[in-house]
């Protein structure tokens, strides 16, 4: 135990955060020096606070490979704010199977999961995150093993198939927190089976911890959680500036932190560096692509392996996707989150959460999002890894588009499996897409 | 009560060709003013709807339904069986056939077309969405309690009646009655005069079949029970929601082989193995849906699922097993890997089969399922 608290404090502490802060700056410095390529030009400068936050992030995967705490795997919807109370380090394998995808290093690890029998059609998230466990490797870092895993099925049943497999694999203990989907309001009954789960929950999260939970811990980082969610809504909400200082990619980038780290005060100062530097672009009518003229909104999970390709073909129509449901989630239940009663607002929180609301709920975040944000657009992303997002876009399409006269595009593709995505056809679909939008826009401004 | 079915259900040559179909008990009912819930599967409470007088129907295929109705609101990478039953739905000539449209919250298929219903597609009849808990402890048990109770409250605004717990208990101990009397068919199914695809035709007959026929079907079966046992050739089992169509059963006896337990949703894994149900009505009907043998859907863990078709095997000398996976049905596509782990450890061969619910049984999966028959 002393041998690995030394290596955790050697590595982590000593060497890596230091790598990491020169890294930061220099990766700063770089940024603000860069000379534009023809690509870049179509863009605004770029978010300098982004070498931050990929400093942030990567001393969370560092110390997590050296750690020395209990580990807990957990879902990205899961309540985390008892575990983190706890001090366990946690890891959450979706972010870590975006993360995959964004580097496009996805496709061997969905493979070798499918060498284990798993089926070509389940979520792709799920097959990175197996490809790891089952060949006992991984492109990006040393994976923490867990001690134990947590899984909220408020974002989809698929995380309690998923979990229930790695419980199996590992012989670890598993918590399920069963979130009833919300058809149309939460009723009370609801609330105190989650509530009930939650207080269950403790009791286990304890004793593999070995320490008993402290309720000023607790309040810290409900804390810390709230502010954190309000400050990300708030910087998404700058996407309301005309030309948005922000692109719905930068989001899906920067919500790393709001997913890996809420409850944490570094994440706090983060993102209050971030919205500093969204609000002195919107100071300063500085926009995040060089000529917006074209506001859409991004419905579902990215597609991971194509953001710059997208976001650079998009700039180049002039279009900016200047928001996205996918990391408005994260911000959209801020104010429901309050320390004086964790376990209350714990479970309201976590029921309400997008993906837990009904269809027709979805639709209403659409036109509220819409309203706020003067968009021209959707782009739904028809995604194959993830049917509660996807089930549903159908009628939401057809719905945008009759009762707000907004145009909404379909894109078959998915969040991180490659193999089936043809970037120049979807493109092509994308391009007439935008056209269609600038003539309505050109018909109505010659009216 | 209305019977459905002839005095005798068996023939000379113990042929069940004599159990009504679906669509002749739907037309039944229908004539004697009965009302009937279209039911999606797999658990849902079948005595709390009929306390109700509603006859709950389950469909678990309907191969010349129009799939395209479904295509106007869900994607293609969805599981034949939602397809099948929102064109289901959608299709005019059976919109007469029910009143009620009644989904247990499965899988994420199951809550986005149960969602789909209510805020967009809105059909004529009311549709309720029941939440099923992914944990059958006892918080599980008491959050289904509360459930069924505001199912029971919108069920008496649907009816203008107030819920009768006399009729419910007496429901709940007709289904107990079916429980007690699968457990020994499926304990007795080698003994029993009927092929596989027979067998799983009558067990299946329960989804839309009134209680009190398919006791009588079930007693009917146990009294022609033979001495000796009819299953020949290799033993499997097998796994998966359903054996849509029956044909597959048909295709393994071919092949000298015969199935001699399985571990389908819509059929063996329905057993409940448990007898201290509660009195308590709402509790009992609870411990009904979530007693019954491990899976996915319920989030059981895979170490139990595997456990039980463990001891099946040990009991049954199966030596191989077929998992026959609906395409894109993610819950049973989980566990497959882990449990065929788990089996081939002591054994026991097992081969994926996926499929699209359709008519008939591909060229190709015949040719696998051979190969993996003669393998064994």
């Amino acid at each position: 135990m002393i041998i690995k608290k030394l290596k955790y404090l050697i590595n982590s502490e000593l060497i890596g955060k230091t790598f990491l802060r020169i890294n930061s700056l220099l990766e700063k410095r770089k940024l603000k020096k860069r000379q534009k390529t023809k690509k870049d030009k179509l863009f605004g400068p770029p978010v300098y606070s982004s070498s931050e936050m990929k400093r942030l992030m990567s001393q969370h995967y560092l110390r997590g490979a050296y750690t020395t705490k209990k580990v807990a795997w957990v879902t990205s919807g899961g309540p985390v704010e008892h575990l983190l109370a706890l001090d366990y380090h946690l890891f959450y394998p979706e972010n870590h199977a975006a993360l995959c995808g964004a580097r496009k290093l996805s496709t061997e690890l969905i493979e070798d999961s499918e060498d284990f029998s798993y089926s070509q059609d389940i979520c792709s998230y799920v097959k990175i995150n197996f490809g790891g466990v089952l060949k006992n490797r991984d492109p990006i870092a040393r994976i923490p093993r867990p001690d134990l895993i947590l899984t909220c099925n408020n974002i989809c049943q698929t995380v309690l198939y998923w979990y229930r497999v790695i419980a199996d694999i590992y012989k670890i203990p598993i918590i399920v927190i069963d979130a009833p989907f919300v058809y149309d309001s939460v009723r009370n009954h609801q609330r105190e089976y989650v509530k009930k789960q939650l207080s269950g929950a403790i009791e286990v999260m304890e004793r593999i911890a070995g320490k008993n939970l402290s309720e000023k811990k607790l309040s810290e980082v409900m804390h810390y959680s709230k502010e954190a969610v309000s400050l990300w809504l708030k910087i998404l909400m700058t996407a309301r500036h005309k030309p948005s200082p922000i692109t719905a990619f930068d989001t899906f980038i920067h919500m790393g932190p709001i997913v890996n780290l809420r409850g944490e005060k570094s994440t706090v100062q983060y993102y209050r560096q971030l919205l500093a530097e969204l609000e002195y672009r919107t100071r300063n009518n500085i926009g995040a692509i060089q000529n917006e003229e074209i506001r859409l909104l991004w419905d579902n999970l990215p597609i991971w392996f194509m953001l710059r390709e997208i976001s650079t073909s998009l700039a180049g129509k002039n279009t900016n996707i200047i928001a996205a449901t996918f990391s408005y989630a994260w911000g959209e239940l801020a104010p429901l989150m309050d320390e004086s009663r964790p376990i209350d607002s714990i479970a309201d929180i976590y029921l309400q959460v997008l993906l837990n609301r009904s269809t027709f709920s979805k639709l209403e975040t659409f036109k509220k999002l819409i309203r706020e944000l003067d968009i021209d657009g959707i782009i739904l992303h028809s995604n194959r890894s993830c049917k509660p997002y996807s089930l549903g876009q159908i009628d939401q399409r057809n719905r945008v588009a009759s009762d707000l006269n907004i145009p909404a595009f379909l894109i078959e593709a998915d969040q991180a499996d490659s193999r089936d995505f043809n970037f120049n056809q979807a493109n092509m679909r994308l391009e007439a897409f935008i056209e269609e939008i600038k003539e309505r826009k050109w018909k109505r401004t010659a009216q | 009560m209305i019977s459905c079915i002839p005095d005798k259900i068996y023939g000379i040559n113990h042929s069940v060709m004599q159990i009504p179909s679906r669509q002749e008990i739907i037309r039944k009912l229908r004539n004697n003013n009965k009302k009937i819930s279209l039911v999606f599967p797999i658990y849902y409470p079948s005595a709390l709807l009929r306390a109700f007088d509603i006859h709950p129907v389950e469909i678990l295929n309907a191969p010349d339904v129009d799939l395209s109705l479904a295509d106007a609101h869900i994607q293609s990478y969805t599981c034949s069986l939602g397809r099948i039953l929102l064109s289901f739905i959608k299709e005019e000539r059976f919109q007469n056939q029910y009143d009620l449209i009644f989904i247990p919250h499965i899988c994420d298929t199951f809550q986005q077309i149960g969602s789909l219903l209510v805020d967009f597609i809105r059909p004529s009849q009311p549709v309720i969405n029941f939440y099923l808990p992914k944990r059958s402890d006892e918080t599980g048990i008491s959050f289904c309690i509360d459930e069924l109770k505001r199912i029971a409250g919108i069920l008496e605004n649907v009816c203008g009646s107030k819920l009768d717990i006399k009729r419910l208990t007496l429901e709940l101990g007709k289904d107990i009655e079916i429980n007690n009397l699968l457990k020994e068919v499926f304990e007795k199914r080698e003994f029993l005069p009927v092929s596989d695809t027979d067998f799983y035709r009558i067990i299946t007959s329960k989804t839309y079949l009134p209680p009190d026929d398919f006791i009588k079907i079930l007693k009917e079966l146990l009294a022609s029970k033979t001495d000796s046992k009819r299953k020949t050739g290799k033993r499997i089992f097998i796994s998966g929601i359903s054996a849509e169509p029956p044909e597959i059963f048909e295709i393994i006896n071919s092949h000298n082989a015969s199935v001699v337990f399985d571990d389908l949703a819509v059929s063996g894994r329905r057993i409940i193995d448990f007898s201290g149900f509660s009195d308590e009505p709402f509790r009992r009907q609870s411990e009904m849906m979530l007693y019954t043998m491990p899976d996915a859907e319920k989030g059981s863990p895979i170490e139990k699922r595997a456990y039980w078709i463990r001891e099946k095997i040990k009991r049954t000398g199966a030596t191989g097993g077929i998992f026959y996976i609906m395409k894109f049905c993610e819950p049973e596509f989980f566990d497959y890997p882990q449990l065929k782990k788990y089996l081939l450890s002591e054994g026991t061969k097992t081969f994926l089969i996926e499929y699209e619910m359709t008519g008939k049984v591909s060229k190709q999966n015949i040719n696998r399922i051979q190969s993996f028959i003669e393998g064994l």
